[in-house]
């Protein structure tokens, strides 16, 4: 486990990834700071959640906008990368026949590889608030939490960031099991990683497409708006446990197929 | 960290324009006399602070804002929202409103003869400014902001003073009497007080110092000076008169509705102004059926309008539009009617969240209802639970139910608490929080989940037939969604309080009364269901004291919903409530959602444990002992490798192995010989699990061979090339590697595997910068870190130079002689019989030759001798003893003997007939099959 962990952490991919997504929040601060978008701020169009005009109220609104700009498309994209990558980028150099003849079931090399690849996401999402909060509260200051629902005190505000942060790194399970049911198939990590995010995209557009009734309510992506219930108070539980129980075909579906598919695999490369 | 300081860097850059003090407009204050009341002369000084833009004067006039502050306030709340305006060019002129602050006079409630004269006069005084803009002399470019108190203010100052050129009112008001004691019944007389938002009002004007209902809404301190309370603060005496009779009536009487009638549109005649009408979806004090009433009435007038509703209620609606994201909606409605532009364009309509949760703006006759309506049947079922169906209930249903008003009207039902800071608003704000109905004052109606997302938008009816046992009954109504776990959210603010005096005292005969639900807007998602709530009690109103059994027949009640798109009854689809029949099914379906998945979640998890908990029985089952036991086991025992009639078929019907075996006994090195595509690797792949025979068996050690197995402990492989992580370095790759298979590095010959690759202080570079020899050599090194009983090493030599290749030999040789068991493959002869002591020759996937190197060297057959006729020699040896054959190969000939010691008679007599011999020399069996096999497509 912390063999595969240092393994992970020493490729220059998984640096690369983190840093970008935690450079994000620095990017939107200075755009913010350069564009001068003050309490009479932006235009709200394309803003779901309502948190984009507040983003300048506090550090921690900060910290809010900067998740709620990179969850639905980055934290996905870099959990795909982190899943995608991580067996199909070992087959590409042939590092993996080098693991696989070591004395270690495949299965258990598998779980290790999941559960980095999960730690590295977690990781991923957390990076995210804290960043903003760093650059938030040095732009704008700290001070409690405006939200659509009504202001939040500071200290209860970091406790919901959290559990957003959690809903959020859980709701990219499906997509961690999709990339690493791919990751399994393929020796080209660019393939499992691209394949997955055009998935995520086509999915995302399904779920857009209010015609297909409830054909949407099932797509893993239907609640990955719910954690904005986690800013009123008391919290809306409703979505979010819905949205937590979706992702649980999901995850099972990729585990399974990954497993399958890989425990029975001629490793060729 | 560079970059976090460049953020802090430029926020301090930035600091004094992004920040709200920083560079303040000056403020001028203005003193704005106004007589008492038309009856009335004696002046009044309203206290006005005038800000201009820093590049506006007479020259470059610019639009102006009157901006109203709220109830129990003054303008200097108002004073970071004019700083806002200022910064977007317009001239702000915030005053005070009589009563409040540093005005004089005394609060008529904004009556249109006093506070509305007021309003009037600020814009003559604007009219005398040069700064300010203007369409005609004397008609200044002006608009008029407000929330709560001020929205209502600019209303009426828009319906009074043809000058206004646009109003933006926020959580305003439409009729004042109405929303302070609404009765939903549409009968004349006044229906319940909303005591809870009444008493805060009046006595937000008592206290000598006032304070701020927005500052308590939005959750800052309390003030901090000490307030004196007076008996009727700075109301008139009217106004205080009204208050009081009507706190000790819980309900409004004529005259104070006549009073109230004077603050409200319903009287006075509406203009054709653009109004942006802002309202909060969860206002308990002015709900959205005001904005609606307003729209219509200006609509009406002509006037375009548009209507946001928003989340939040009144306290968060009203701060989000002055400092929140609502407050570019009101900058961009103030642009487009004072400056002209805008983008995008505001359209009129109703700008509400859709059925697919979009925010899109509706015509304003869908929101009116004119968009479609559905029946629904109101029904009590066998068991007395209440029911919304789509179609007409049969069978023995229950049709009466009863409800009891307690004596003093308490306990009663707690489903808001009206403006108390932000647990009051949040409370109520869109139902979030929890509804408690008292048991046996309430009776619930609830339909079945729906499946389509259904949007509410306009008013709802509720007919009903009711009796009570005192005559009298006051009734709450309200519409809620159940979501699948069973949160209750009221839908927006629609309580339907109804009052009535008269009503049968015959349960028999009920008297049918129809209530209508003002506002829904409301998204009903699919699995929610919608609950029709009639109760008697509710905290937030004013509640009879009387006690009485209230009978509800609801034989023939009706409630209709309205939204865009609804139509009535439909057979199947988007059905808000359904049959008796038909219900159970579908609850059940919609209900058991959330278990299925988890059902199938738990089928599937199950289905991998037990394929994991498989294999490690199978493990198990295999015949191993401990690590330690194993290693200990040293060249004693089965052999090494032992290979069974193994095959490897390929998806496209290639058989890379075709029955091939192999035994390689302790202490041998065995060399794979054999063309490319030969098999050769493909065999090693599945010696060391990589990929799985077809048929057939392979055993380590005597241990039939699976993916991962123990036994590869004993095991060091090189499959095909260095299988390296290029961003490590070679000595990160080592330690790695070797810990990936769970033992520590102290267990390793780290120093020897590393003398062995000879990488000199390349060993600490990336290994992404090797040369593929010295890719080659970690490679190698990485396979004899555990100095392996076994090691199996395909094409060894491959990308080394000579000199490597010398040393890898030697490697090989000095293995072998300290008893380690190497099978190594190669496509080269003399590699295999330079370093080997077994060779095993296969081609096309089968083994052709095998045998001891040294014994096929010795026992060679086979002469290959130069000479200058070759025709001849052949002829010459061709009836000689013990030849067996000859034939030509390159420039000499290749001679097969019965037995080998006869190859020096074969000499003899070539030379004896008078032909010249260069060379003779003897060719192993191993050679010649090789040779033959390799050679036989030359």
């Amino acid at each position: 486990m912390f063999n595969e962990l240092e393994r992970q952490l020493r490729r220059r991919r998984t640096a690369v990834g983190l840093a970008g997504i935690a450079a994000v929040p620095i990017i939107l601060a200075v755009a913010f700071l350069i564009a001068g978008a003050g309490s009479d701020g932006p235009s709200q169009t394309g803003d779901p959640t309502g948190l984009f005009g507040f983003a300048t109220a506090s550090g921690l609104n900060f910290a809010l906008m900067s998740t709620a700009a990179t969850a639905p498309f980055l934290l996905l994209s870099v959990v795909a990368l982190f899943a995608g990558d991580t067996v199909s980028s070992e087959a590409a150099v042939g590092s993996l026949r080098s693991l696989l003849v070591r004395p270690i079931p495949r299965g258990r090399l598998l779980a290790r590889k999941f559960a980095v690849a999960l730690l590295l996401s977690l990781v991923a999402a957390a990076l995210v608030p804290l960043s903003g909060m760093l650059a938030g509260t040095l732009a704008y200051g700290w001070g409690p939490v405006i939200t659509p629902f009504g202001p939040l005190a500071a200290g209860e505000s970091l406790l919901r960031l959290g559990a957003i942060t959690g809903y959020l790194a859980w709701s990219a399970l499906w997509v961690a099991a999709l990339a690493f049911a791919l990751s399994t198939t393929t020796d080209t990590s660019v393939g499992a990683v691209a394949g997955t995010i055009v998935i995520v995209i086509v999915v995302q557009i399904l779920d857009a497409i209010t015609a297909l009734g409830w054909l949407r309510t099932i797509l893993p992506v239907h609640e990955g708006i719910a954690w904005v219930g986690l800013l009123a108070d008391p919290p809306r539980w409703g979505d979010l446990t819905r949205g937590v129980l979706l992702q649980l075909p999901y995850l099972a579906a990729g585990l399974t197929f990954a497993g399958w598919n890989f425990l029975r695999k001629d490793v060729l490369s | 960290m560079l970059a976090y300081a460049a953020v802090w860097l430029l926020a301090q850059w930035r600091g004094p324009d992004a920040g709200t003090g920083g560079d303040a407009a000056p403020v001028e204050l203005l003193r704005v006399s106004v007589p008492t009341s038309p009856d009335d002369a004696t002046p009044i000084v309203l206290d006005a602070a005038l800000r201009v833009p820093d590049d506006v004067d007479a020259g470059r006039p610019a639009p102006a804002v009157i901006l109203l502050h709220g109830f129990g306030s003054d303008r200097t709340s108002q004073d970071a929202r004019a700083e806002a305006l200022v910064r977007r060019g317009f001239v702000v002129l915030a005053p005070s409103a009589r009563g409040f602050g540093d005005s004089g006079g005394m609060v008529s409630l904004a009556d249109r003869d006093r506070e509305g004269r007021d309003l009037v006069a600020l814009v003559d005084a604007l009219a005398a400014r040069p700064e300010v803009a203007r369409d005609a002399p004397d008609d200044p470019t002006v608009a008029l902001v407000g929330a709560s108190y001020g929205g209502g203010l600019a209303l009426i100052g828009g319906a009074l003073d043809v000058r206004v050129d646009a109003v933006v009112a926020i959580t305003a008001w439409h009729d004042l009497a109405a929303a302070l004691a609404p009765n939903a019944t549409g009968a004349s007389a006044s229906g319940p007080l909303k005591i809870g938002w009444t008493s805060l009002l009046f006595t937000a004007n008592t206290l000598t110092s006032g304070f701020d209902l927005a500052a308590l809404s939005g959750g800052s301190a309390a003030p901090v000076a000490p307030v004196t309370a007076e008996r009727c603060g700075r109301f008139t005496p009217e106004v205080c008169a009204l208050a009081d009779r009507a706190a000790v009536d819980g309900r409004l009487d004529d005259a104070a509705r006549s009073v109230l009638g004077r603050a409200s549109l319903t009287t006075i005649p509406a203009r054709a102004v653009p109004t942006l009408l802002v309202q909060g979806r969860g206002d308990t004090l002015f709900g959205v059926d005001a904005a609606l009433a307003n729209a219509t009435a200006l609509d009406a007038a002509g006037a375009p309008v548009r209507v946001r509703l928003a989340e939040g209620g009144h306290g968060a609606v009203g701060t989000s539009a002055a400092s929140g994201p609502l407050a570019s909606e009101v900058d961009a409605w103030l642009d487009r009617w004072l400056h002209g532009t805008s983008e995008p364009d505001p359209a009129a309509g109703v700008l509400v969240h859709d059925a697919g949760d979009a925010l899109a703006t509706l015509p304003l006759g869908d929101v009116l209802g004119a968009g479609g309506s559905r029946e629904l049947f109101v029904a009590l079922g066998a068991d007395g639970a209440g029911r919304l169906l789509d179609t007409r209930p049969d069978g023995d249903l229950a049709s009466r139910t009863t409800v009891l008003t307690p004596a003093g009207g308490l306990p009663a039902a707690l489903t808001s608490v009206p403006g108390l800071g932000p647990v009051g608003e949040l409370a109520g704000f869109a139902g979030l929080g929890t509804v408690v109905d008292v048991p046996g004052q309430h009776v619930a109606f609830t339909g079945a989940p729906v499946d389509v997302p259904l949007l509410l938008l306009g008013p709802a009816t509720l007919t009903l037939d009711v009796a009570s046992e005192s005559g009298e009954v006051q009734l709450f109504v309200r519409l809620a969604s159940v979501a699948p776990g069973g949160l209750t959210t009221i839908i927006g603010s629609s309580f339907a309080p109804v009052r009535l005096d008269e009503v049968s005292r015959d349960p028999d005969r009920p008297t049918p009364v129809g209530i209508t639900l003002p506002d829904l807007t409301h998204r009903l998602e699919p699995g929610e269901r919608l609950r029709l709530t009639v109760a008697t009690t509710d905290q937030a109103f004013a509640n009879l004291r009387t006690p009485s059994t209230i009978v509800l027949d609801v034989a023939a009640a009706r409630l209709t919903v309205r939204g865009p798109g609804l139509t009535a009854a439909p057979a199947d689809a988007g059905a808000v409530g359904t049959s008796v029949a038909s219900r159970a099914g579908a609850a059940a379906v919609w209900d058991q959602a959330p278990v299925v998945v988890v059902l199938l979640a738990l089928l599937v998890v199950g289905v991998v444990v037990a394929g994991i908990v498989g294999r490690v029985r199978r493990a198990r089952r295999a015949p191993l002992a401990g690590v330690e036991a194993r290693l200990a086991a040293t060249t004693a025992g089965p052999a090494p490798v032992v290979v069974r009639g193994l095959v490897k078929e390929y998806a496209d019907g290639t058989r890379a192995v075709d029955g091939l075996d192999l035994t390689v006994e302790a202490g041998q090195v065995v060399g794979l010989l054999g063309p490319n595509g030969a098999g050769k690797t493909t065999t090693l792949r599945m010696l060391l699990g990589l990929i799985t025979p077809t048929d057939g068996e392979v055993a380590l050690f005597g241990q039939p061979m699976r993916p991962g197995h123990p036994v590869l402990e004993r095991v060091g492989a090189l499959v095909e090339g260095p299988g390296l992580v290029p961003d490590l370095s070679g000595r990160d790759n080592l330690e790695l590697f070797w810990r990936a298979g769970g033992r520590p590095m102290e267990a390793a010959h780290l120093d020897w595997a590393m003398s062995v690759a000879d990488l000199g202080s390349a060993i600490d570079r990336p290994v992404r910068a090797y040369s593929h020899g010295m890719a080659q050599r970690l490679a190698i090194a990485q396979a004899l870190l555990g100095r392996p009983e076994l090691l199996v090493l395909d094409e060894p030599t491959d990308g080394l130079d000579p000199e490597q290749i010398r040393a890898m030999r030697r490697l090989l040789v000095r293995l072998g002689a300290e008893g380690h068991t190497v099978l190594v493959s190669s496509h080269l002869l003399a590699e295999v019989e330079q370093t080997c002591t077994h060779a095993v020759v296969v081609l096309a996937g089968r083994v052709v030759a095998a045998g001891p190197v040294s014994e096929i060297g010795a026992r060679g057959r086979t002469l290959v001798i130069e000479v200058d006729d070759r025709e001849r020699a052949r002829a010459v040896l061709a009836d000689v003893d013990g030849v067996h054959d000859v034939a030509l190969e390159g420039s000499g000939i290749v001679v097969s003997l019965d037995d080998p010691s006869r190859s020096a008679d074969v000499v003899a007599t070539l030379v004896g007939a008078g032909l010249r011999v260069t060379t003779a020399s003897r060719r192993g069996r191993l050679e010649d099959a090789f040779l033959q096999l390799t050679g036989a497509g030359s």
